[in-house]
């Protein structure tokens, strides 16, 4: 990786849409067998801060012994979104009693102005397939707006839709102004 | 009716029509009677009932996941950050395609492997500085990366920087992990690929001597101004 303040190799990435998160990839999704020991691992190796993600948002109900966890791996907020640029925070969940191999996926944003068939269709044309089912559409921050694909060599990826509840001043939102 | 619903525990604002509204917080589980509700008014961005958020508490337990605001990441570190994804390929051009087409990605090869007809490539997926790191908090860079090149036969998926990797190296078994690879270097970085208590293989990238720690992405502030630049 480079380090330094110069341009890698040889030019500046792109510029990006206003108002527009597509593409990002906003989430390491993890997957774990003993929640204990898994937590051990990488507090105490790594240092990451973990948070029990809400039943209205995924989770499972307080206290369970096989959390969903939101997890952040450098400063954030207290939404557990990053507060500087650079890494990527984690959402780790139970793979369940039968798991032999685990799955690491990520969760990347889609349009929010779209219908999520539309950004299917085009995994499709560009030789990825969709995983499992696309859901009913429907705005707000349940199923409706998230679905699984996989690239043409068989990497897995959350596609989220981010409801329009979106302010614009959350620090995730930037955009470049000029 | 739709309303604006503001959760006096964590400062999050939702707004839903009534009979959608969750009986606890999508985003810290505090029960519906900690919502502050105003009506909606044609847009969030304009609503007038705003809560501070917590502040982290120095005393946390470590172990204790229930909701908390995030620890205070210690300065002139960046141990544990997750860095960057790996995406593995079999067929470089099918590959950049589908990820440029479909996702908008930003794509070009590593310095040392231009020339290559199976390069490792980097991967913008957002706004970025010109040395190609993130601009904005909480999304990330990667790596297209040819499947052949992984040696492990593991698929690590993603990088994790560290202060050193010799003391990793030396700590991993002790905690259910293995050592998949040992220490490695890539056009003068050091990796190695280890493999924590629960099978996920993964990369560590110990921080370059010529980190400052002045960088955007070396940063631990907490009261940075919200609105985006």
């Amino acid at each position: 990786m480079n380090t330094k303040n110069k341009p890698y190799p040889n030019r500046a990435p792109k510029k990006y849409p206003n108002k527009d998160l597509h593409g990002r990839v906003r989430f390491l999704n993890l997957q774990y067998k003993d929640f204990k020991r898994y937590q051990k691992f990488w507090v105490d190796l790594f240092g990451w801060d973990m948070f029990e993600l809400p039943e209205a948002a995924g989770g499972q109900k307080p206290g369970s012994s096989a959390p969903s966890l939101l997890t952040a791996t450098g400063p954030s907020y207290e939404t557990w979104e990053g507060v500087v640029p650079g890494h990527m925070n984690i959402i780790a969940g139970y793979a369940g009693d039968d798991a032999e191999e685990l799955e690491i996926s990520y969760t990347m944003e889609i349009h929010m102005d779209e219908p999520i068939v539309k950004t299917a269709d085009r995994v499709l044309k560009y030789g990825g397939s969709v995983y499992g089912e696309i859901p009913e559409d429907k705005e707000g921050w349940g199923a409706g707006g998230r679905f699984a694909v996989k690239d043409p060599n068989g990497n897995i990826w959350g596609l989220w839709r981010c409801p329009s509840s979106r302010t614009w001043d959350e620090a995730e939102a930037g955009w470049d102004k000029d | 009716m739709k309303y604006i619903y503001t959760c006096f525990k964590c400062g999050f604002p939702f707004a839903l029509e009534e009979a959608d509204c969750p009986e606890n917080c999508p985003s810290c589980s505090a029960s519906k009677d900690q919502y502050l509700v105003e009506p909606w008014n044609g847009s969030i961005e304009a609503r007038r009932i705003h809560v501070d958020p917590p502040d982290p508490d120095p005393n946390w337990n470590k172990y204790d996941v229930s909701y908390h605001h995030p620890k205070h990441f210690p300065e002139k570190t960046r141990h544990g950050r997750v860095r960057r994804f790996v995406v593995e390929y079999d067929d470089a051009k099918v590959t950049k395609d589908f990820y440029a087409d479909v996702f908008d990605w930003d794509i070009i090869p590593v310095e040392c492997d231009q020339d290559k007809e199976d390069p490792l490539m980097f991967a913008a997926t957002g706004p970025g500085s010109p040395n190609w790191e993130p601009k904005f908090a909480s999304f990330g860079y990667g790596f297209l990366k040819p499947r052949k090149s992984d040696d492990t036969g593991k698929n690590p998926r993603f990088v994790v920087e560290v202060d050193n990797i010799d003391e990793m190296l030396g700590k991993v078994e002790g905690y259910g992990g293995k050592v998949l690879k040992a220490k490695y270097e890539v056009d003068g970085n050091l990796y190695a690929v280890l493999e924590d208590s629960e099978g996920n293989a993964f990369y560590i990238w110990q921080t370059p001597d010529d980190v400052t720690f002045d960088e955007p992405e070396s940063q631990n502030f907490y009261k940075w101004e919200r609105k985006p630049m």
